[in-house]
């Protein structure tokens, strides 16, 4: 899909080109909402972080310098990421653990979409903030600098944060599996 | 090191961060080398989990927000050689509006006046050029948040319009648009007081 997106119809973004515009939302909604989604609690948040990053998207284009799809894809993952952190911090999510309530027996039938379910549980079960950072730094591919930046925390809270929740990823997912 | 590697340890190895004194350990214990691979292939299971889609289409919404705002500053730049001149009777006409939103608070307001105080403020503001001014971080955010709250605001009265709304419910928008142009009128006054229009 992001294949599509060429230099010239970021151009013609860049030029407030509304159906360039609404190519790049085309394009990229999905990638948002999915970052949105893994670091907010809700989907009502991740919608609100999705519907933020593109106003400011649509806002901000013109000053964008960066040319080609590749540099696009990383200042739109840097502005959904910094709506949907600072959600997380304003919002005083749960710093405490929330069971998740397993009654995903179906899933258990494949071992494979099982694997699956079970892994988004178990990050769904993480504390807030420890989920955006293992989402952040292990499939954003953010630093923990970066992350600290971003939550406005130090990069030792940001690695022991990740330090934490891969334990807990490990327990959960070992009882999982027994 | 005897002792195996800590889980902060064991991610800065599977980053490529680790001390030397920990890759060795990995390099040499069985288990801690299994401990790394295991936090690779919990990363890939990650990376590997399915896309979401929003429940709902957001790009009407955001299309309209554009539109306005793309809009306002097409009208705003042709203002620009006004600025100065005009920067202090906007302020004049600023506190003229502000009072008279305090009135509009006292009394249930009407359509009209609503749209017309609006307009007021769109044309103080166009007066004001902010465009051409460097902002602080914090301004520049501020500004951000209530040029979304505008550009929201007009994409629900569009819709009002479109759908035939009551009149409380268009009177409501009007409101929160005046409000809304109210703050980020000040924001640029107090901006212009700050570097002596």
């Amino acid at each position: 899909m992001l294949a599509a997106l060429d230099d010239l119809a970021i151009q013609r973004a860049k030029a407030g080109d509304l159906d360039a515009l609404e190519r790049i939302y085309r394009a990229y909604e999905g990638t948002v909402y999915t970052l949105a989604r893994r670091i907010c609690r809700t989907a009502e948040d991740a919608e609100d972080v999705l519907q933020e990053t593109f106003f400011e998207v649509c806002r901000s284009i013109g000053s964008f310098r960066g040319s080609g799809p590749g540099s696009l894809t990383a200042w739109i993952k840097r502005v959904a990421s910094s709506k949907a952190l600072m959600r997380v911090r304003r919002e005083k999510y749960r710093e405490t653990d929330e069971l998740f309530e397993d009654g995903d027996a179906v899933a258990r039938r494949d071992p494979d979409v099982a694997l699956t379910l079970d892994l988004e549980q178990a990050l769904a079960r993480l504390p807030d903030r420890s989920r955006a950072v293992v989402w952040m730094h292990d499939v954003e591919g953010y630093t923990h600098e970066d992350i600290a930046e971003m939550m406005g925390m130090t990069v030792s809270f940001s690695k022991s944060q990740l330090a934490r929740a891969h334990a807990r990823l490990k327990t959960w997912l070992g009882e999982e599996h027994r | 090191m005897t002792q195996h590697c800590t889980m902060e340890d064991l991610l800065a190895v599977r980053d490529g961060e680790g001390t030397g004194v920990a890759r060795r350990h990995v390099d040499q214990c069985p288990a801690c080398r299994a401990e790394v691979d295991r936090l690779h292939q919990v990363a890939a299971a990650l990376r590997a989990l399915p896309v979401q889609r929003p429940p709902r289409d957001r790009w009407p919404e955001i299309r309209v927000a554009a539109g306005a705002r793309r809009r306002r500053r097409w009208i705003a730049t042709g203002w620009i050689s006004l600025a100065a001149a005009a920067g202090l009777a906007a302020i004049l006409g600023i506190r003229a509006v502000r009072s008279s939103g305090g009135q509009m608070a006292a009394q249930p307001a009407s359509l009209d006046s609503l749209v017309a105080a609006s307009q007021q403020l769109e044309e103080a503001l166009r007066t004001l050029d902010p465009t051409s001014r460097v902002l602080s971080g914090r301004a520049a955010s501020t500004i951000a948040e209530l040029e979304d709250g505008i550009a929201l605001v007009d994409a629900q009265l569009g819709e009002a319009q479109r759908g035939r709304a009551s009149r409380e419910e268009l009177l409501g928008l009007w409101q929160q648009r005046v409000q809304l142009m109210n703050q980020l009128v000040n924001v640029h006054v107090t901006r212009a007081a700050y570097v002596g229009l």
